[in-house]
């Protein structure tokens, strides 16, 4: 069963601007999905469906096979945990710990399982230590982990992460997303990330949506939409750079065939120039 | 049905001709509705009469400025019971500036409702009814850099003019900010009705809120302040306001609405 679905989803801000049409989308439970498109081409008002913020115009989305409704939205929130683009939005409580425990304490859950929920959640942020620190004394990167510890003390079976490496030195991002990852093999968590940052893509995902002027036009793995020029053309996106590098080295002659992430890139090229050495040897 | 900023915003940028006017005039209108009205005499029968004439002047440019209809009673809504408020107690208050009162019913516990307090209360309520009509009207269709940009050209004092500036800027990123703070405060089940939490709980979670919009508002205060100062701000920076000449239609509708106090003054003092 898919753990979320929308049918022919539709939605109009103010019956005036249609910031989706007729999205179907599906996700199974462990999957790791990037939904990749220009900015407004409406990623966000999608992620705000996933746990009934936004309810549609037209169409469905049913979480767990359930569409979503009054009566059950504590338990779709409850499902779906969405981690927004800035971290500030999500954390206001004095301390770091007092902001985690929100969520829990919201559900209702009694006081000792809330302490073990922010204990866990904040270990596995690698953030033990930091619960008496106040956010706005804590870096980007940090900001970003409490946020992520404040949806995963909910114990979500999916988590939706709006643009989560904006705004993160490299070291940071390239943490963040060992991060998620982790959370996924590990705690099996159905991870969907919303991002233009094309280069951390094959990184995050193993299947990739792009989305144009609020529709789905595109869905694969990241090989399949990487190699179809004229969608990344339309999405006004462009290829990982590694990509890049390989389709330059192709128009030059040289028989390489294109990869996304930086260790195919290398075999890749590896292959080539022992190749070619064994030919000139 | 709730109102934000954005629903008021969106009024302001409809377009009619009662938008069309010079936001001069329509302060300057709406000043001069004010002290008309405030200046009526505390309890006299006229004033309604006068006070209705104005009252349906507005409703005739409120008519033309085509302002959507809930949104014109959910704005008075908000604002009458504040006068009604005032104005529900006056019979029943001995008022030091009237020397006489006639008695119309004594009611229990010594209360007694006289003739002077009840005028005196219908009086400020139907005041507060035409000055509020009248802000109502100058603040839906007048936006908020155009009402600076007015009271600058009127006159405000540069100092006046920057704070209101930065006002109206900051403002709607703080409303924005609040939002998405909201949002996510939804997206982690938080519901001020809540049964699984104490209303104690809530009420501190709705301070850190408030508590944390002031930090992030000291904080961009400071960001906002080294970005002007780099950009060549000091005491002696000016706020640019171009500059604007009177159309025709605005001439007359500023004469129009003294024609009509003068007349509401003049003629039904004659009745």
């Amino acid at each position: 069963m898919n753990i979320i679905e929308t049918r022919d989803l539709t939605h109009i801000y103010r019956g005036k601007i249609k910031a989706l049409n007729n999205v179907n989308f599906a996700a199974k439970p462990g999957e790791r999905i990037a939904i990749i498109g220009a900015n407004g081409a409406g990623k966000s008002t999608l992620f705000k469906h996933f746990n009934g913020i936004l309810r549609p115009t037209t169409g469905e989305v049913l979480i767990k096979g359930e569409p979503v409704t009054d009566r059950n939205i504590l338990k779709v929130r409850k499902t779906v945990g969405v981690v927004f683009q800035d971290p500030d939005d999500q954390i206001f409580a004095p301390t770091v710990k007092q902001d985690v425990a929100f969520g829990p304490v919201n559900l209702g859950l009694p006081q000792e399982v809330v302490e073990k929920r922010v204990i866990e959640a904040l270990e596995t942020v690698r953030l033990t230590g930091f619960e008496e620190r106040a956010p706005h004394h804590l870096s980007a990167g940090e900001k970003k982990k409490v946020a992520i510890a404040g949806i995963l003390a909910m114990q979500p079976e999916v988590l939706v992460l709006d643009e989560p490496t904006a705004g993160l030195d490299p070291g940071g991002a390239m943490r963040l997303i060992w991060l998620i990852n982790e959370m996924n093999r590990y705690l099996g968590i159905t991870i969907i990330t919303a991002t233009h940052e094309v280069d951390i893509v094959p990184l995050l995902a193993d299947r990739v949506c792009i989305m144009s002027s609020g529709r789905i036009i595109g869905d694969g793995s990241p090989q399949k939409i990487f190699a179809t020029d004229e969608l990344i053309r339309k999405t006004h996106l462009r290829l990982p750079l590694v990509a890049q590098l390989l389709e330059m080295l192709q128009d030059e002659g040289v028989p390489v065939d294109v990869k996304f992430t930086l260790e195919e890139a290398r075999d890749e090229l590896l292959r080539v120039v022992k190749q070619n050495a064994s030919d000139t040897g | 049905m709730h109102l934000t900023l954005g629903d008021i915003e969106r009024e302001t940028y409809k377009k009619s001709p009662v938008h069309r006017i010079d936001g001069r005039i329509k302060i300057l209108i709406t000043l001069a509705i004010i002290i008309y009205a405030v200046a009526l005499p505390r309890a006299d029968v006229l004033n309604f009469l006068k006070l209705g004439l104005i009252e349906a002047y507005l409703l005739v440019l409120i008519l033309f400025a085509r302002l959507g209809f809930s949104y014109l009673v959910f704005r008075f809504m908000i604002a009458l019971p504040f006068g009604f408020g005032i104005a529900v107690f006056q019979p029943f208050i001995r008022q030091p500036f009237f020397s006489d009162f006639t008695v119309l019913y004594t009611l229990p516990l010594g209360l007694e409702m006289t003739r002077e307090g009840m005028l005196f209360g219908a009086s400020i309520f139907a005041k507060f009814v035409v000055c509020i009509t009248a802000v109502i009207l100058l603040s839906s269709t007048t936006s908020l850099s155009d009402f600076v940009a007015s009271a600058r050209r009127l006159g405000l004092p540069k100092e006046l003019a920057l704070l209101f500036t930065m006002m109206v800027r900051y403002l709607f990123v703080f409303w924005n900010m609040l939002g998405r703070i909201r949002t996510a405060q939804k997206t982690r089940c938080f519901d001020i009705w809540n049964k699984n939490v104490t209303r104690r709980w809530t009420l501190e979670q709705i301070g850190y809120t408030i508590s944390s919009l002031f930090i992030r508002s000291y904080e961009q205060g400071e960001r906002t302040y080294q970005s002007m100062l780099c950009r060549g701000y000091s005491a002696d920076a000016h706020v640019y306001v171009s500059r604007k000449k009177f159309s025709i239609p605005d001439v007359f509708v500023l004469v129009l609405t003294f024609c009509i106090i003068i007349l509401a003054q003049i003629s039904l003092n004659f009745l």
